[in-house]
């Protein structure tokens, strides 16, 4: 059986802390050891210091906290770490829930701070119990220093107690960081209501709905409410409490945005502060996960992965990654650009920033070679080609038919255009909404051979 | 040899022989003991029962290090008594840390266990938090007799001076920590009242207990737990001048997520208030989180504080006045009312810049507060009434049912049908897809493709999956059984089910697999031709006269289906006068076109059951018979209901009261509300619904359920046909009288349920006050909570810039004795 984990140590130089001190408040972010070095980020003084540290605890809580738990499964609590984002003057705290429904991202841009960046990088950063807990304690009146990373003395006198922490990393955790970017970059903008109509929502949401129901959220007024009724314009939620986090903090915020994707499979909750953000991207039910969305799946079977260096090459942890430029940069045109960039972001090496519609350059810290083995669909559909249990039926300029022969049944795939019907239980339960069964990424897999082999024969005959 | 060594160390712990144990590791060295950990550590795990437990245990204690115990171990717990103190002294000075760290982390060891051994000098007392927590789960054990000995505490004297201030740094666990002890024990053996004494006693600083408790809160601890801190210190009971030297403590509490320290801090600061000024900077930086919080009475409580202040350093009121404009984004009213007078009261000019802050909060204000902020402003906050805003019902008949909803496209090609198949097997509840699958099945039985059996068969392999797992649910087995049966040629069983619906559903599935193994193209009467359920009559003459043609005559479940579904009171069905026969006869019959009954075997013919239940509604549950049983009763929660609904849907308002009985059940009785129930509540979104009397009381039973999703739809009735001018205000208003003044009336949810209605637009608002305004024409019981209606009714004339116009509401509200809050709204009101 394939390993459903990936064994992944955090090294820390010190235990994350906060001080004190007549200056005031430091927060000393240990950052976990990329290569041979714990980076060094950035040193300054968060300006709204509660609300920083009330961001900083809401990302902890909800990479610690578990959603949904499938019935007959015994929640395992694993001890799992943010990631952290240094580049073009921002910094971004992100994570995922233990169930990988709800992924969370703080974002804080130049106007929320005054310090300096001493580097670039992405990496984990430790989030321990005590410092959550001293964050807790964090006022408006306090002035809070936040180192991410540390100079050099700090860290000779750290390395000589190196905190090495060995967690198992669960598969769909990982994927889950790598689906969320492919909904993010097909979200629009639903709704941009001020603080006091965000305020009034967020407080009217119920405290404690059934995990299960779905609700619509509609215009009302100047407002929003929520509503059993679908509609066109309506974004679809469940697993309200997900958003609990967001009531807690209305009280501060300037905005609430709403963005969703066309078939409101996901929607991103943005809660604005000035010049920092915090967004939580939630999937469409609290018991589906991010992971197992395979959103991604089309994009890693088409990967030309032959260009992809060169746009690797032109990323600088830029914040927002204007595809014009890196196109002139890369001298490929922009939809390769694009396509490329989809085709990263489902390796993990850019996020994307819904608001600002653009990707942003960061690194996952985990090891994600083997990304393709980590989607059982794609995987699967590859060794459905390989044993040759995919025939072609018949390929027009209408479409096509094929056959797979799967374990013990035969399966009918059509194919037209970005159309694709298949037999199987999988496809008849998400219609293509939680990305394409292993039957019909086969399917295309062959054609896209098919169609090869026939040019091939056609220039032969020539 | 060291296998014969090995295998005599088992022996001899099998046999917990003590005597054998000490003998064989007698005069051995370091190393050579080390040797044998694994076989004590195979041995301990194997052992069940006590006496080799407790042998296995001392061969591990003295063979195990640090290096040598394996991780991953599962201890039993350990009494002083297991430890053979003779055995281990002799060959070891201590026993290896790593033992009693994991002991205690698996909580194992009892703390006075610890204490033993640290006397013996084979440990030191270990300091983590583990330990603590194993000394709060433990607890005090005080004796009971009412005097405190620091002696009898489970881990001796030595443990108090150092531990007893680690008990208030350490949070704890759900099962460890101060407050899930003392919750469990008697009222004497706590460790508050053991903690109370020591200080009474002197042993144990008064002051120090009163900080530690007071930065205990400031951890961030969780609510259950932090409220043992808060209970303990105000136990303490400290004076006004130890509250006074913590006041910066407090103050920092203000800031605390759990509502509870908030709301202590708080008090002890209004009560250090009142004696003392309190500097001005500790309440600037601090109060303004106590005004976001939830509770009503905190917020009042901070508002309390600010005025205390602004008393004593009247310098500080401009900036105070601006921090208290926060509480006017409270949700309750009478605390944005209380930020209002307070900024009233000490504010004889409004400045400028508070000026702004106030017009900014304005939209967020009840309507009661704002016509208060637009008299402090010296502005006018009547706004002229738009007309558009109120409400009347509209004449107009509502609209007809083909028109409320989209057409069904039919399914045009094998490959499509079989899609559908796929889909309906993952989607059984979609009981419109299931209709589509059938009309198509019989329209293309007579093309199938050659390969229809290796292409249909993943899908047959789905449905005999589903079947194995869906026995007990009606409606799905007998689709099921019809897709195996359709696909596969399986024998389709009859239904053995008790419920009348499903045998109805299971003979119409069977004349429809007739008719496809017939390969008859004729179309099936009874398909739907819109979502909701019902036929457009154009297309179904269309279908009877295909069925003409050949000779042919539907089956009786179809034809009855088929009159159901017609809108027959919406429809001129005169012009079907040129169709002879039972069927079109029962039509013009049902839709009140003609009296005769034609049919000789009126009461066995179903489809003139059909058109007399049609025609006559109260009587249809028992008209409507299969086999001598009523058809419309025991339809469950599941897809045969919601079948029902679709098959039915001219005579849908029966099903309204099916689910008036679920529900009325769940509200009286507290069950937690099916989410089932909801199917009943379906046909009053169609627009086309016509409601009634019935439907008014379902849709106000469902505005108060628990259920978050049922009150959801019910709200979305209830806005909807407010926006359509189709609320009957006075129909409405009887039903939630009824239920206001019923003994388990639920006057919170009913306000929560309208107040968001209100909230949609100033129509929306005018609505509900007639409605609340009619509701109160009277009742008997007046139920807890009434005043919260009363508040909400204020508000509600307030925004609609009204008074009561209604005498009965007058009379009934002049009636009411009540004292305290709602008799001062119950004025408020009157004298509006």
């Amino acid at each position: 059986m394939a390993s459903t984990s990936i064994e992944h140590t955090y090294l820390y130089p010190f235990a994350s802390q906060l001080t004190e001190s007549a200056a005031g408040q430091k927060l000393l972010l240990a950052t976990s050891q990329n290569d041979s070095t714990f980076p060094y980020f950035f040193e300054g003084r968060l300006i709204k210091a509660r609300l920083s540290a009330q961001l900083l605890l809401g990302v902890a809580k909800v990479v610690s906290t578990r959603y949904y738990i499938p019935p007959n499964v015994v929640s395992k609590l694993i001890n799992r770490d943010p990631v952290v984002t240094a580049g073009a003057e921002m910094l971004r705290f992100e994570g995922f829930s233990a169930c990988c429904s709800s992924y969370i991202r703080a974002d804080f841009s130049p106007e929320s701070y005054n310090g300096q960046f001493v580097s670039n990088g992405t990496t984990n950063v430790d989030f321990n119990q005590p410092m959550q807990a001293a964050l807790a304690r964090v006022r408006d009146t306090d002035r809070l220093a936040v180192s991410v990373g540390t100079n050099e003395v700090l860290l000779q006198r750290g390395l000589e107690s190196v905190i090495e922490r060995k967690v198992d990393l669960p598969l769909r955790w990982l994927k889950g960081f790598v689906e969320v970017q492919s909904y993010q970059s097909a979200m629009e903008l639903r709704y941009d209501i001020g603080r006091i109509e965000a305020l009034q929502f967020l407080r009217s949401l119920p405290r404690n709905p059934s995990q299960r129901s779905s609700f619509f959220v509609v215009s009302s007024g100047n407002g929003l409410r929520l509503s059993q009724i679908d509609s066109s314009e309506a974004v679809a939620v469940s697993g309200l409490q997900r958003l609990q986090l967001l009531t807690d903090l209305s009280p501060f915020a300037d905005r609430l945005r709403i963005f969703t994707d066309a078939n409101r499979q996901s929607s991103e909750w943005q809660l604005q502060f000035g010049g920092t953000a915090l967004c939580i991207t939630l999937t469409a039910d609290v018991t589906r996960g991010f992971s197992g969305e395979g959103q991604v799946l089309s994009d890693l079977k088409d990967a030309d992965f032959s260009y992809l260096p060169r746009i690797r090459a032109a990323l600088k942890w830029q914040s927002k990654i204007n595809i014009d430029s890196l196109s002139e940069q890369t001298s490929l045109n922009t939809d390769k650009v694009r396509i490329g960039l989809a085709i990263m972001g489902s390796t993990g090496m850019v996020g994307f920033d819904v608001f600002n519609k653009s990707y942003f350059h960061r690194e996952l810290p985990f090891d994600l070679d083997n990304i393709e083995g980590m989607h059982p669909r794609l995987k699967n559909a590859r060794r459905l080609l390989e044993d040759g249990k995919v025939t072609v039926l018949s390929c027009t300029t209408n479409g096509a038919e094929l056959r797979i022969v799967s374990s013990d049944v035969t399966h009918h795939v059509k194919l037209n255009g970005e159309q694709a019907q298949c037999t199987c239980p999988w496809h008849g339960k998400y219609q293509g909404l939680r990305g394409p069964c292993k039957h019909i990424l086969a399917a295309r897999l062959k054609l896209a051979d098919h169609s090869t082999t026939s040019k091939k024969h056609e220039e032969h005959r020539e | 040899m060291k296998n014969i060594e090995n295998k005599r160390l088992a022996e001899i712990i099998e046999t917990a022989d003590y005597q054998g144990l000490r003998e064989f590791f007698d005069g051995m060295t370091a190393s050579e003991l080390k040797s044998f950990a694994k076989t004590a550590v195979a041995a301990y795990k194997k052992a069940s029962q006590e006496l080799t437990l407790r042998a296995a245990f001392n061969a591990m204690i003295v063979t195990c290090d640090d290096e040598n115990l394996p991780e991953k171990i599962s201890f039993w717990f350990v009494h002083s008594s297991t430890f053979d103190l003779t055995l281990i002294k002799s060959l070891r000075s201590t026993i290896a840390p790593a033992i009693i760290e994991k002991l205690v982390e698996q909580e194992r060891i009892a703390p006075d266990t610890i204490s033993m051994l640290a006397e013996e000098g084979l440990i030191t007392t270990p300091d983590t938090d583990s330990f603590v927590k194993l000394i709060m789960k433990s607890g005090p054990q005080h004796s009971g007799d009412n005097s405190y000995h620091p002696e009898r505490l489970s881990i001796g004297t030595t443990f108090f001076d150092h531990y007893v201030w680690r008990l208030f740094e350490v949070e704890g666990s759900n099962e460890s920590s101060l407050a899930a002890h003392d919750k469990y024990s008697a009222p004497d053996s706590t460790w508050s009242s053991m903690l109370l004494k020591a200080t009474e006693d002197k042993s144990l600083s008064r002051s120090r207990a009163l900080d530690a408790s007071l930065d205990s809160l400031d951890q961030g601890f969780a609510q259950f737990r932090a409220g043992w801190h808060s209970r303990f210190h105000e136990e303490l009971r400290p004076t006004l001048a130890e509250r006074f030297q913590r006041k910066e403590k407090y103050a920092h509490l203000l800031g605390s997520p759990t509502p509870s320290t908030v709301t202590m801090a708080l008090n002890a600061l209004i009560v250090v208030a009142k004696e003392y000024s309190l500097p001005v900077e500790l309440i600037l930086q601090n109060i303004e989180a106590p005004l976001f919080a939830k509770a009503k009475s905190t917020a009042l409580s901070a508002l309390k504080l600010i005025d205390e202040t602004i008393l004593t350093n009247p310098a500080a009121v401009r900036e105070l006045s601006s921090i208290a404009c926060s509480a006017l984004l409270h949700h309750s009213p009478e605390v944005q009312k209380c930020a209002v007078q307070l900024i009233a009261k000490h504010n004889e000019r409004i400045e400028d810049s508070l000026r702004m802050q106030l017009i900014e909060y304005i939209d967020a204000l009840s309507p009661s507060v704002r016509r208060l902020i637009a008299t402090l402003l010296n502005d006018s906050d009547v706004r002229p009434k738009d007309s558009s805003s109120l409400y009347k019902l509209s004449k107009n008949a509502p609209p007809s049912p083909l028109l409320t909803c989209s057409n069904i496209q039919p399914i045009e090609t094998i490959d499509d049908l079989l899609a559908s198949c796929t889909y309906l097997l993952e989607h059984l509840d979609d009981v419109i897809e299931l209709e589509r699958v059938l009309d198509a099945a019989v329209r293309l039985s007579d093309k199938p493709a050659e390969d229809f059996a290796l292409r249909s068969a993943p899908i047959l392999k789905r449905a005999h999956t589903l079947q194995k797992t869906c026995q007990n649910h009606d409606g799905v087995l007998d689709t099921l059984n019809f897709i195996a049966k359709w696909l596969g040629g399986d024998e389709l069983e009859h239904s053995y089910s008790r419920s009348s619906m499903s045998k109805f559903m299971s003979r119409r599935f069977q004349t429809i697999m007739k008719q496809i193994e017939e390969k008859s193209r004729l179309p099936l009467l009874s398909i739907p031709t819109q979502t909701n359920g019902f036929i457009d009559p154009e297309i179904l003459l269309k279908r009877w006269q295909k069925w003409i043609d050949t000779g042919k005559t539907p089956a009786a479940e179809d034809q009855a289906i088929a009159l159901f579904r017609l809108p027959l009171m919406r429809f001129d069905f005169s012009n079907t006068d040129v169709y002879a026969g039972d069927f079109w006869d029962a039509v013009r019959f049902a839709s009140k076109l003609s009296d005769n009954v034609t049919s000789p075997s009126r009461t066995e013919s179903l489809v003139w059951l059909a058109a007399e239940s049609v025609r006559m509604p109260p009587a249809v549950a028992a008209s409507f018979k299969l086999d001598d049983e009523p058809l419309f009763v025991n339809l469950g929660l599941d897809t045969t209901a919601r079948c029902a609904l679709t098959w039915f849907p001219s005579v849908r308002a029966i099903f309204v009261a099916t689910g008036i009985r679920a529900l009325a059940a769940s509200i009286d009785y507290f069950y937690s509300t099916d989410q089932g129930l909801e199917v009943y509540l379906e046909p009053l979104l169609d627009k086309s619904f016509e409601f009634d009397r019935r439907s008014y009381c379902i849709l106000a039973a469902a505005n108060i359920s628990q259920s978050t999703s049922i009150s959801g739809v019910a709200r979305d009735i209830t806005i909807e046909k407010i926006e359509n001018r189709s609320l009957d205000i006075e129909s409405f208003a009887i039903e939630i009288n009824k239920l206001l003044f019923h003994p388990q009336a639920k006057i919170q949810r009913l306000v929560s349920s309208l107040s968001e209605v209100a909230r949609v637009s100033s129509l929306h608002t005018n609505a509900i006050r007639q409605v609340v305004e009619a509701a109160l024409e009277g009742g008997e019981h007046i139920p807890n909570g009434f005043a919260l209606l009363l508040e909400f009714f204020n508000e509600l004339l307030h925004s609609d810039n009204t008074k009561i116009t209604n005498d009965k509401t007058v009379q009934f509200l002049q009636s009411i004795a009540k004292s305290g809050k709602t008799k001062k709204l119950v004025k408020e009101l009157l004298a509006q």
